[in-house]
């Protein structure tokens, strides 16, 4: 049963505290949305989870394995600005993860082919990144982090550089692929609109130190369609959270 | 270009080596393969990097006549585009033998180097000064309005030699400009472009040069001076040491020596070692009508190449010693017969008769 | 629409060598032979086997020294590049080899190792080894420590991102270093050449003397010759081993 407990997370920059005491679970199959102001710590934290960053204190435990500081093990992420490798053709940036777990050549182009499929880029598997648009780029960077089937999908900040129309695109496509595929989703965020229309349940984050100012079920079933973003609760509770970061700035 | 002919052998020798056993191998191979490929010693002798026509019986010595005296293969002549490399390297063991321009050997003797000369590579210069005669009429002018003389390098046998022929004729040498301009050939090119006013050169460019304008010689140095020493058979007092040295010595003499006589008895033979032997491609492929004059100057008028090197003779040397003193190339504290061994060239001689 | 700037070229050259034959015709060829009379001095001069026997030797024994430049150079720069230690070290001797020419090393270096092989791929390597270096350097520091973060991020330990992120965003680097690296090589092997009067560098001496500039230039053409084909061969190389950067530069 996949389950990610993540416990007393403390982590300082040159002594100015970024994260104090975080704790945070996710069950199986759950999207959870990190909402808060830009450089609030929420990308540290998505990072000390990844095991990129060391944290001062605190541990990760992912499906009852202590993954703290460690990177890989069960986790696949995707960059903000897709960061795919130049060199590699998007069919070999999606194979990616498999070559350097030591996957065959045969076996990971298969595979890596599936999610190129999925993310709606069948034709495009011998293009050069540069040759993709952003939008299409993040599609293969979502893949690549899907194609090592991870069980908890890190996202940070994955359609903030992206433009609105392809964003709301590529939000439903991400539903889409994570509805065939559910896994556990930390998505880092700082849309309002954004976070309720794609978690389960959203944490809302101070400004720094980060610590949560209030945690949130959307309460909405899935499918999800456009229109519940007209919804008046939908919009009630984008005021709510939005007040209450305009007022923790201002505190 | 004669080095060509003398290193064919080796060089494609190094390469077979090379394709077959990779760089490294080639550094200690090399020397072994020229062993094999060339019965006797081969001499590494340092010389000036273009031959002219003064020069090429001193190189028809080396490459024609030395392998021909039991013990010896054809020496590796190494051309040296820095005059004072050719002293340098005697004196750092590189080489054998130099055959060094006069000023530089001089020079690093009375700065206490361990230096010998052994013998002339040829006696007196067969340098003249050419001028646009459209537009220079004498040296006078030139120094009157400040003018440049364009020079291989300051300090050199060929400034002294200018330097003491202006002064020779109440000249002031401080109003002229000296500049440095690496080969005749560009001195040349210097003087045509009008950048300098005069250029020395050696007698059969002057000749060549003529053709192409109103270009005359204001000076002859020779006529100055009767003899002046140019350039020289030079090498360590530490090299002469050892006993097969002291004989390499003699057969280097007795080679140039009979090149020497061979140049002055018989233009056909001259006129076939210079085909082979200078630089200067025009110099090369040069006719009768050209080269019959230069080898008629060369050998009776400035006696380029005396058949026993007599001049070879410290009261000679001394003779040219106060204008060196006066370009500031010397002090003038040198000791001529510490410098110059003649036992050397005697035996050479000796032996030839 | 793709041959017109191929003939704005041709155009290009064409017009400078009308210019230059007018000029040479002018000054006359002991100053500045025309490309007519450089033409037939260059035809004269290949069917000449003296300089195909000069050339052949002057490169290869610029190769062993360019080679070893590659060899050495390569790793270094890497190395400078990826540890602060190491570049801490190398550096500042890095940049004051870098401004030393080959005209100025030449003598001391034929007075301590002579004028054989030794004295060419030293030369050779000295001078090509820190632009090598310097370039590398550069490349290596300047890998993007986001990619390098989307590697360790999938689990590549130090190896498998040295093998899959460092090598190939260095790989046109590489190649840029060795066609700059073989510019450079050239330039140091005829200049020591020209000191010692040996292969090439003597023929370029010896058609100094000449009157005429014609052989002369003759020489240098054909020398320019090399070079030009020489980087042409490795950027095609070049952009054969790294399609992607070859479509990425080529789009732009």
């Amino acid at each position: 049963m996949a389950h990610l407990n993540v416990s007393s997370i403390c982590k300082s920059f040159e002594n100015t505290p970024v994260l104090l005491d975080q704790s945070l679970e996710v069950q199986e199959g759950e999207f959870v949305a990190l909402l808060g102001p830009s450089g609030c710590g929420k990308s540290t934290l998505l990072q000390i989870i990844n095991g990129l960053v060391p944290a001062d204190r605190g541990t990760v435990v992912l499906d009852g394995k202590d993954i703290t500081g460690k990177t890989g093990a069960g986790r696949g992420m995707v960059f903000q600005g897709a960061d795919l490798f130049p060199w590699r053709t998007a069919l070999e940036n999606v194979a990616f993860g498999l070559e350097v777990m030591g996957v065959g050549k045969s076996e990971r182009l298969k595979q890596a082919s599936h999610y190129l499929n999925l993310v709606g880029l069948r034709g495009f598997e011998n293009a050069w990144p540069h040759q993709l648009s952003g939008g299409m780029q993040q599609r293969v960077g979502i893949a690549r982090a899907f194609c090592i089937r991870p069980s908890l999908l890190l996202m940070d900040e994955p359609f903030g550089a992206l433009d609105v129309q392809t964003r709301d695109v590529l939000q439903d496509e991400l539903v889409r692929i994570w509805e065939a595929e559910r896994k556990m989703v930390l998505f880092v965020t700082h849309g309002i609109e954004e976070a309720l229309y794609l978690a389960d349940r959203i944490l809302v984050f101070s400004k720094r130190p980060a610590h949560v100012l209030r945690e949130l079920v959307v309460p909405y079933e899935r499918p999800r369609h456009e229109s519940m973003k007209l919804d008046p609760l939908f919009l009630q509770l984008r005021r709510e959270i939005s007040d209450l970061l305009r007022h923790d700035m201002n505190a | 270009m004669t080095m060509f002919e003398v290193m064919n052998r080796r060089s494609i020798l190094r390469a077979g080596v090379a394709a077959g056993a990779g760089g490294l191998s080639i550094i200690t191979l090399g020397p072994v393969s020229s062993s094999f490929a060339q019965a006797g010693r081969v001499l590494k002798v340092n010389t000036l990097a273009s031959a002219a026509a003064v020069n090429v019986p001193m190189q028809a010595g080396l490459k024609s006549e030395l392998a021909k005296i039991p013990g010896f293969a054809s020496p590796e002549v190494r051309p040296t585009q820095k005059i004072p490399q050719i002293v340098q390297e005697v004196i750092a063991g590189g080489a054998d033998l130099g055959d060094a321009d006069v000023a530089s050997t001089l020079a690093a003797a009375e700065a206490g180097a361990d230096l010998k000369i052994i013998g002339l590579s040829y006696s007196n210069t067969s340098q003249v000064v050419v001028v646009n005669a459209d537009k220079t009429k004498s040296l006078e002018e030139v120094a009157a309005k400040g003018g440049t003389i364009a020079i291989n390098s300051i300090g050199d046998f060929m400034y002294v030699m200018l330097f003491g022929a202006l002064i020779k004729r109440g000249i002031d040498p401080k109003k002229v400009n000296f500049i440095e301009i690496g080969s005749s050939g560009d001195r040349a090119r210097a003087l045509i472009g009008g950048r300098v006013d005069a250029v020395p050169m050696h007698i059969e460019q002057a000749a060549e040069l003529t053709r192409r304008g109103n270009y005359q010689i204001l000076e002859r140095p020779w006529q100055e001076y009767g003899n002046w020493f140019s350039a020289v058979v030079i090498t360590s007092g530490k090299w002469l040491e050892r006993d097969e040295n002291k004989a390499a010595a003699v057969a280097t003499l007795k080679a140039i020596l009979t090149s020497f006589r061979k140049t002055n008895k018989d233009y056909g033979w001259y006129k076939d070692q210079l085909g082979k032997y200078a630089s200067s491609k025009e110099l090369r492929a040069a006719d009768d009508a050209f080269l019959k004059p230069v080898w008629e100057t060369l050998t009776t008028e400035i006696a380029a190449f005396p058949d026993h090197m007599q001049t070879m003779t410290p009261d000679e040397f001394a003779k040219i010693i106060p204008a060196y003193k006066e370009a500031g190339a010397l002090k003038g504290t040198i000791d001529l017969n510490k410098l110059i061994d003649r036992t050397y060239l005697e035996q050479a001689n000796k032996e030839l008769t | 629409m793709k041959s017109h700037p191929r003939l704005l070229n041709l155009l290009g050259i064409l017009l400078v060598l009308v210019l230059w034959q007018m000029a040479g015709q002018r000054l006359g060829d002991a100053l500045l032979a025309t490309p007519v009379q450089v033409g037939r001095a260059l035809v004269e001069t290949l069917s000449d086997g003296l300089v195909w026997a000069g050339l052949w030797r002057m490169m290869w024994q610029m190769m062993i020294g360019y080679l070893l430049a590659l060899g050495i150079g390569v790793p270094l720069g890497i190395a400078m590049g990826r540890i602060p230690s190491v570049d801490a070290v190398v550096k500042p001797w890095a940049s004051m080899f870098i401004v030393v020419s080959a005209a100025a090393i030449v003598p001391l270096f034929i007075i301590l190792m002579g004028r054989g092989l030794l004295l060419s791929t030293s030369i050779v390597f000295v001078v090509t080894v820190w632009y090598v270096v310097i370039a590398i350097t550069e490349a290596a520091r300047s890998v993007s420590p986001r990619l390098l973060n989307v590697a360790h991020s999938f689990a590549a330990d130090d190896f498998k991102r040295f093998r899959y992120v460092i090598l190939p965003a260095l790989h046109p680097y590489l190649m840029i270093a060795a066609r700059v690296g073989f510019v450079h090589a050239l330039r140091a092997i005829v200049t020591a050449e020209m000191f010692i009067g040996a292969d090439y560098g003597g023929l370029l001496n010896n058609a100094g003397l000449d009157l005429s500039t014609a052989p002369l230039f003759a020489l240098i053409v054909i020398l320019m010759m090399v070079s030009i084909s020489a980087t042409k061969l490795m950027r095609w190389i070049a952009d054969y081993a790294a399609p992607w950067y070859a479509s990425r530069t080529r789009d732009r």
